[in-house]
């Protein structure tokens, strides 16, 4: 599926808005942003007969988040 | 060396750097006035220098308010100094980044206010616990921030600080400045014109492409130390104290499940896949939010002035800018998915198109203004800004409309001197001179030598250099020349015979113009030796391994002026004022002054004015005459052995 389709179907099926791909254990997952209420959160999904399945895996999110998602910091550079 | 408290450097941000930010005008337009000398004195408590980070040069402590500059030299166990900072841009342009962070960091009424945390500053809000917004794109503004109040290249950061120069093309520097002040949750939208969900996303990507950026340095790190590893003929518990000391500098190392890879070479190969992945991310990213400013600011008017036309030169120039910026990124060979359907992609196929109906319009214009004689010089520096051609890279295309645009123009302004127009218009175009007091202190004049005739460009009456490569000297000083001659002139250093020839007759040409005139001086611009005296100019020339000596022309150096009343592009007449012009003119001067002087007064300074114009007039005659160097004091060996005088007796 090409990025202009994934972006196409995770606006259709309210799933966020696309934001890049991402790598973990030799996987691609699409990382998406969705507001809530004042808030935001990212939303991980594996591209499968294309379609977008949402990661529900609490140990992989756990990495996902750790590893593609900014925490606030003391220190900025 | 362990990181030490520095007071003098503390001092150095809080008055220097304070005042370099705070004199900038946009900033302060923006910001008022001393906001940074303010905002320092609260946000800055500590300066901390000396700590040793290889990926770092410094970094502002949010809670702690310190600023921390970094060495990668871990024996530097000397005070960094303020020398130390001013000698080092890099290290400047990093101090200069630190504290606009402190500057800009939000007070605890804009916290309350915004809804916010701590951790804000710039574009950097802390929205909830746990989670920042806008961290990628504040690095971004603070580089672009930190150019403009200092005038120097940013450091680090590149595509987050192109996107803010792309920015800035699109909505202006005051937006772009304005959006230090923060506040995502209103202001940040309106300054970009995006609905929350459009900015929550915009600001995200910059935050991805953030943390690919940090990460990158990481992966390449780890990459050279598993080949290191692997090529290295390290014993077990060498390897096992490297990795050991990689995850402690490389958290992305265990992120990465890289210890369940069995062995080290398979670890390395998943790192090449990692390192190979993040690029093409970094790259989409980027490509993306390039899309949005482009699409979002800019494409619409690019479009409808592709196809009617009607292109302005402050429009040609934003297209172009812009264009120069993607390019800074792209290479025009890549082919990817992203790239296929990237709108910038499409602008730079269409860009050529867009700039052949400006050159096209340019060159129409200027012809119908030159008819009128509307022409100015404004007019025509507008065009040349606009157009924005650099020597070393522009198009065929694009030198060859330069060159056809100065033939035009000079053959508007007409007269004999077109030629002459031509070159001097030509030079003064590729070394940047056409401000109104840069044209006037350029002149043209010629010398000819062995039936071929040369253009000399003269800057205030003095020769300058006017080959190709204009804005590089490439000429060093020979050492055995220098200290000779004490540095008076500098001579291109090559090794082959022809030079070496021509190095011996330039000394012993040199030796004997010191006997005659210890006052002379001595230039080499290209191939071309001048000899100014106290009372005249001599030009040899330097080909195929002769020194030849040239005929200067007798005229007057031709010079471009323009009216000043609508400052039309003329070139002087080469013919003298006669004196009733010069009266007239006089005359002209002295009513549009609004003097106080009564009409006898009036009279007599004409009268003076008539005089002194003789005078110099006389004078200029007299030193015309003469054009050539006086040689009579040369001594015998030079005589034999110098091709040079053998020609100037030949001609005696």
């Amino acid at each position: 599926m090409d990025i202009l389709k994934i972006k196409e179907k995770l606006e259709k099926e309210n799933k966020g808005s696309y934001i890049t791909k991402v790598t973990l254990n030799d996987e691609k997952y699409i990382q998406a942003i969705k507001i809530t209420q004042d808030n935001f959160e990212y939303l991980y999904y594996k591209i499968e007969n294309n379609e977008l399945i949402p990661i529900k895996d609490e140990k992989l999110l756990n990495k996902l988040r750790e590893l593609y998602e900014l925490k606030p910091s003391d220190i900025i550079y | 060396m362990e990181k030490v408290e520095n007071k003098e450097v503390e001092q150095y941000i809080k008055n220097t750097i304070a005042s370099m930010i705070d004199s900038n005008k946009l900033f302060e337009k923006v910001y008022g006035r001393n906001f940074a000398k303010r905002r320092l004195a609260q946000n800055l408590k500590k300066v901390y220098t000396n700590e040793y980070k290889l990926d770092r040069l410094g970094y502002y402590h949010n809670i702690n308010k310190s600023i921390t500059l970094c060495t990668k030299n871990k024996n530097d166990d000397s005070n960094l100094t303020i020398e130390d900072i001013e000698n080092d841009n890099k290290l400047l342009f990093s101090i200069i980044h630190e504290s606009v962070h402190a500057t800009l960091k939000r007070t605890p009424f804009e916290r309350i206010k915004y809804g916010i945390g701590n951790v804000s500053t710039g574009l950097l809000e802390e929205l909830s616990k746990g989670k920042t917004l806008g961290r990628g794109l504040n690095e971004g503004l603070t580089n672009w921030i930190s150019s403009k109040v200092s005038g120097l290249d940013h450091t680090g950061y590149n595509d987050l600080t192109t996107l803010f120069k792309e920015l800035e093309i699109a909505i202006g520097e005051e937006n772009v400045m304005k959006l230090g002040k923060g506040n995502i949750k209103k202001n940040i939208g309106n300054i970009l014109q995006m609905q929350p969900k459009e900015l929550v996303t915009f600001l995200a990507k910059g935050d991805s492409l953030f943390l690919f950026g940090e990460q990158t340095w990481q992966l390449y790190e780890i990459n050279f130390v598993l080949e290191e590893c692997l090529n290295a003929n390290l014993s077990e518990q060498e390897i096992e104290e490297k990795i050991k000391k990689l995850k402690a500098d490389c958290p992305v190392y265990d992120k990465q499940n890289m210890d369940d890879i069995p062995t080290l070479a398979e670890r390395k190969q998943k790192i090449d896949e990692i390192i190979n992945s993040s690029e093409e991310s970094r790259s989409a990213l980027t490509t993306d939010l390039e899309n949005t400013i482009y699409e979002k600011y800019l494409q619409k008017d690019f479009e409808r002035m592709s196809v009617e036309g009607n292109i302005s030169d402050g429009d040609f120039k934003k297209f172009k800018d812009l264009k120069s910026l993607i390019m800074t990124r792209i290479d025009s060979s890549q082919e990817s998915e992203q790239n296929e359907q990237s709108s910038i992609i499409t602008f730079l196929k269409q860009f050529p198109d867009f700039e052949k109906k400006y050159m096209e319009e340019v060159s129409k214009i200027t012809q119908e203004e030159l008819a009128k004689g509307t022409f100015s010089l404004e007019k025509f520096r507008s065009k040349i800004e606009a157009l924005n051609y650099k020597n070393d890279n522009m198009t065929g295309i694009e030198s060859s409309f330069l060159d056809k645009y100065i033939k035009q123009v000079a053959l508007g302004l007409g007269g004999k001197n077109t030629k002459q127009t031509e070159i001097l218009l030509d030079y003064l175009v590729r070394t940047n001179n056409l401000e109104d007091n840069d044209i006037s202190q350029f002149s043209i004049t010629t010398a000819t030598y062995n039936g071929k005739t040369i253009p000399i460009i003269l800057k205030d009456g003095v020769p300058v250099s006017r080959k190709g490569d204009y804005f590089e000297n490439k000429h060093t000083a020979s050492d055995k020349i220098s200290d000779k001659f004490e540095d008076e002139f500098e001579f291109t250093l090559e090794t082959d015979e022809d030079s070496q020839n021509i190095i011996k007759e330039f000394n012993q040409l040199v030796s004997q113009v010191k006997l005659g005139c210890p006052n002379a001086q001595i230039t080499i611009l290209d191939r071309e030796i001048y000899i100014q005296t106290d009372t005249e100019l001599t030009l040899l020339v330097i080909e195929k391994g002769e020194i030849l000596p040239t005929k200067l022309s007798k005229d007057k150096p031709y010079k471009m002026e323009f009216q000043e009343e609508n400052k039309s592009l003329i070139p002087v007449k080469q013919n003298k004022p006669t004196r009733f012009s010069k009266i007239t003119s006089r005359l002209k001067q002295i009513f549009s002054q609004k003097t106080n002087l009564n009409i006898s007064q009036i009279f007599s300074s004409i009268q003076e004015q008539d005089l002194q114009y003789v005078k110099n007039k006389q004078n200029q005659f007299r030193e015309n005459l003469k054009y050539k160097v006086d040689f009579n004091k040369e001594d015998n060996s030079y005589q034999q052995d110098s091709k040079f005088i053998k020609s100037q007796d030949e001609e005696r």
